[in-house]
């Protein structure tokens, strides 16, 4: 089977989505989307499978993954019509200027290509196309040159307590920007606090990329192929621009597609895409596409986690907004630094240690309404969890290659991760953690509070890199548009292209690269007619 | 993309058997059908009920438990796949059907009050039943609540059940703050209100 079409995307996720929902509302363009997972449940069943969630702990995205392509040490075994962003909590944060100039402002990793000011437009209409809803916080910690789409989602009253109690310690917090809609948008309704973003909305107040597609499809601007893994991609005899992609069909394994097309997106995140990249060798590039640099699948970045939960003299009501929370970006831009340090701050109401025991201190089993009186007495205190996301520079060879001993349900060698800090980050860590956690114990004395646990997250969050972006083929993949430097039609959107992780959620980051990579991919087609 | 009314998510919402979150009336008749099926004896579950749930709820409150319990359990299924924990890439499934189990034990006190006390279970004055129970927990290595499903004595499992639902939640903080159910954004800057004693 052969299949046409001008531009083809490789992957389903939110970055896949930016760029095709970019192009099919501003170009003239035959766009095809390859999803190797299946449909997720769609907004209709949301509400059902959330109560068997709550009730019974069962995944509302069952099958959301496709067997035999695990591989340890990954982040999320998520592969469906919509990504891992199916399932994500709609936190959108922006990184900071800093993010993109740490060589130049503090002598660690590496500049990125692109300034803050390059992408902010770019976060500006992520922010609108996703509907985040925000609120400005201090102009010198949160610099945009336009509002938020959307008003804040209101503090709660938790919420309200712990900013104050912020504000007590130092710590400037403001309501977190969430891609969820604090008043009806484009066919979204409000959020009525739920309480389960993460894993699922059920009334579909907070995005997903399913509605992109099911718009994009329902309108006829995106032909959309779900269970079909794409296997390699070929290039044209005599040039170096790709020609087609081979793929499998889950249903049809016997019988391969071909997906042509003017221009290839790679929008599988940073697993599969460099994983794709390496298994397309060919003579001309016998260690993978893209790979003259050999920086394909190197540079794998993502941000560790130091956690505490506070405890506090403050009456908190569980249940308000759980998911929501409050955002600092403070420590995101120090100022000039000794030792390189940085993190965002995150405030949360918290049950820890608050939940309801059947164990009383002396060890004696409590029944009837000696649970109940237990449980009111420690829960006369409020906790806080806060969490920090702090900066880890990736080593070169902190890396995605090919397992040569195990292999996908095709035969094709699986990914093999090895994730590694840079020399510089392995040199700061213990000094990062500490200096986290005597913030909080800072934090908790201005509240006359106490930490009553501290913990750090090994796996990297928000993992990124692998293709990274770069002035020229010598120490990148791609320019600082997502071109590759090596396959003119061939780009990469999203987070493969990041040099660095930055210390805050990466997921509107890697939207505002996507839709930066389809402003250029878009140049090579006709404007859309009004 | 058409949003979700609040009307029409409470109505899809129903057939689902959230019993961790919708009001008694939903499960209205889904107890009985699940008796003919289930071993757990709702006069039984009733008696165990009394004496490890907190009296505040009344005999309404632990009638209404007990319906929800029942009705919980009939609807659960074991090797259903589980939510994936953050950062992690493993897929995990629900464990085996715990009721027969539970109501093996449902039927161990029966037969323990009628050996050592010679009258049924439910006859047992309040005190006795629960210091039986106590018993049978303190050889159990519980603290923490479980997931109900995964509580290896009913009693645990009841309890765990009762205490993961908004209903308790409220009655903890004495606040109607109706953790888990669909609430106006606009009112969530204001302290719950309180709790009125009748429920």
């Amino acid at each position: 089977m052969v299949i046409e079409s001008d531009v083809l995307i490789i992957g389903s996720g939110i970055a896949a989505a930016m760029v095709a929902e970019k192009l099919a509302e501003e170009r003239e363009a035959r766009i095809v989307v390859v999803e190797a997972g299946d449909h997720a449940a769609p907004l209709e069943e949301r509400p059902a499978r959330r109560a068997r969630y709550v009730a019974y702990g069962e995944t509302p995205w069952p099958n959301d993954h496709v067997d035999g392509l695990a591989v340890d040490g990954m982040q999320s075994r998520t592969m469906q019509v919509g990504g891992q962003a199916m399932h994500w909590g709609g936190v959108t944060p922006r990184f900071s200027p800093e993010d993109f100039r740490l060589r130049s402002l503090y002598g660690v990793g590496e500049d990125w290509p692109i300034t803050y000011e390059d992408l902010d437009p770019f976060y500006q209409e992520a922010e609108e196309r996703i509907g985040v809803a925000g609120v400005q916080g201090p102009p010198e910690l949160d610099p945009r040159s336009k509002p938020y789409p959307l008003p804040p989602l209101p503090l709660t009253y938790n919420l309200e307590q712990l900013r104050r109690w912020g504000e007590r310690a130092g710590v400037p917090l403001w309501s977190q920007p969430s891609a969820k809609a604090s008043q009806p948008y484009r066919g979204r309704p409000a959020c009525c606090r739920n309480d389960t973003c993460a894993p699922i909305c059920p009334i579909g107040a907070k995005y997903s990329p399913d509605f992109t597609w099911r718009a994009l499809v329902e309108a006829g601007r995106v032909g959309l192929i779900p269970r079909t893994m794409v296997r390699r991609l070929v290039l044209e005899p005599n040039t170096e621009r790709v020609s087609h992609a081979i793929a499998v069909s889950r249903d049809q394994p016997d019988e391969p597609i071909e997906l042509h097309a003017h221009a290839f997106v790679l929008a599988g995140g940073y697993l599969w895409t460099p994983h794709l990249l390496l298994l397309s060798a060919e003579p001309r590039f016998p260690t993978g596409l893209a790979n003259s640099s050999g920086l394909v699948g190197r540079y794998i970045a993502g941000h560790r986690s130091v956690h505490a939960f506070i405890e506090l003299p403050l009456r908190l009501y569980p249940g308000m907004n759980t998911q929501h929370g409050l955002l600092s970006t403070k420590f995101m831009r120090p100022g000039g630094l000794e030792r390189y340090v940085r993190h965002d701050l995150r405030v949360w109401e918290s049950t820890f240690g608050r939940e309801p025991r059947l164990r009383g201190e002396d060890g004696r089993v409590l029944l009837g309404d000696e649970v109940l009186a237990d449980w009111r007495r420690r829960t006369a205190t409020g906790v806080a969890h806060v969490r920090a996301y702090y900066d880890v520079l990736p080593s070169p060879e902190s890396r995605l290659a090919l397992d040569a001993a195990r292999a996908t349900p095709w035969g094709d060698p699986l990914p093999r991760l090895d994730l590694r800090d840079a020399p510089e980050s392995r040199a700061l860590r213990a000094h990062t953690e500490q200096g986290i956690r005597a913030l909080f114990e800072r934090m908790a004395r201005a509240g006359e509070g106490r930490v009553l646990m501290t913990r750090v997250d090994e796996f990297r969050d928000h993992p990124c890199g692998g293709c990274r972006m770069g002035e020229g083929p010598a120490r990148s993949v791609c320019d600082p548009w997502g071109r590759t430097h090596d396959h003119e039609n061939l780009f990469i959107a999203g987070a493969p292209v990041c040099v660095t992780a930055g210390c805050t959620d990466g997921t509107l980051t890697f939207c505002a690269l996507a839709l930066r990579t389809a402003a250029e991919l878009g140049k090579e087609f006709p404007p859309r007619a009004a | 993309m058409a949003g979700l009314t609040r009307r029409l998510f409470l109505k899809t919402l129903a057939p689902a058997v959230p019993a961790a979150v919708l009001p008694p009336a939903a499960f209205a008749g889904s107890a009985e059908a699940a008796a003919a099926q289930d071993p757990l004896d709702p006069g039984l579950l009733r008696a165990l009920a009394e004496v490890v749930l907190p009296s505040e709820l009344g005999q309404a409150g632990v009638d209404r438990v007990v319906h929800a319990f029942r009705a919980w359990a009939a609807g659960y299924r074991p090797v259903a796949e589980l939510d994936h924990r953050y950062g992690a890439a493993e897929v995990r499934y629900s464990g085996p059907d715990p009721v027969p189990g539970w109501g093996a034990q449902l039927r161990a006190l029966e037969l323990e009050a009628r050996q050592r006390h010679g009258r049924a279970f439910a006859e047992l004055e309040a005190a006795v039943r629960q210091e039986m129970v106590r018993g049978q927990l303190a050889r159990e290595q519980v603290d923490a609540l479980p997931p109900p499903a995964e509580a290896r004595h009913v009693a645990v499992g009841l309890l765990a059940f009762f205490y993961d639902s908004p209903e308790a939640t409220d009655l903890c903080y004495g606040a109607r703050i109706g953790r888990l159910g669909c609430r106006p954004l606009s009112s969530s800057g204001s302290r719950p209100p309180e709790l009125a004693r009748d429920g």
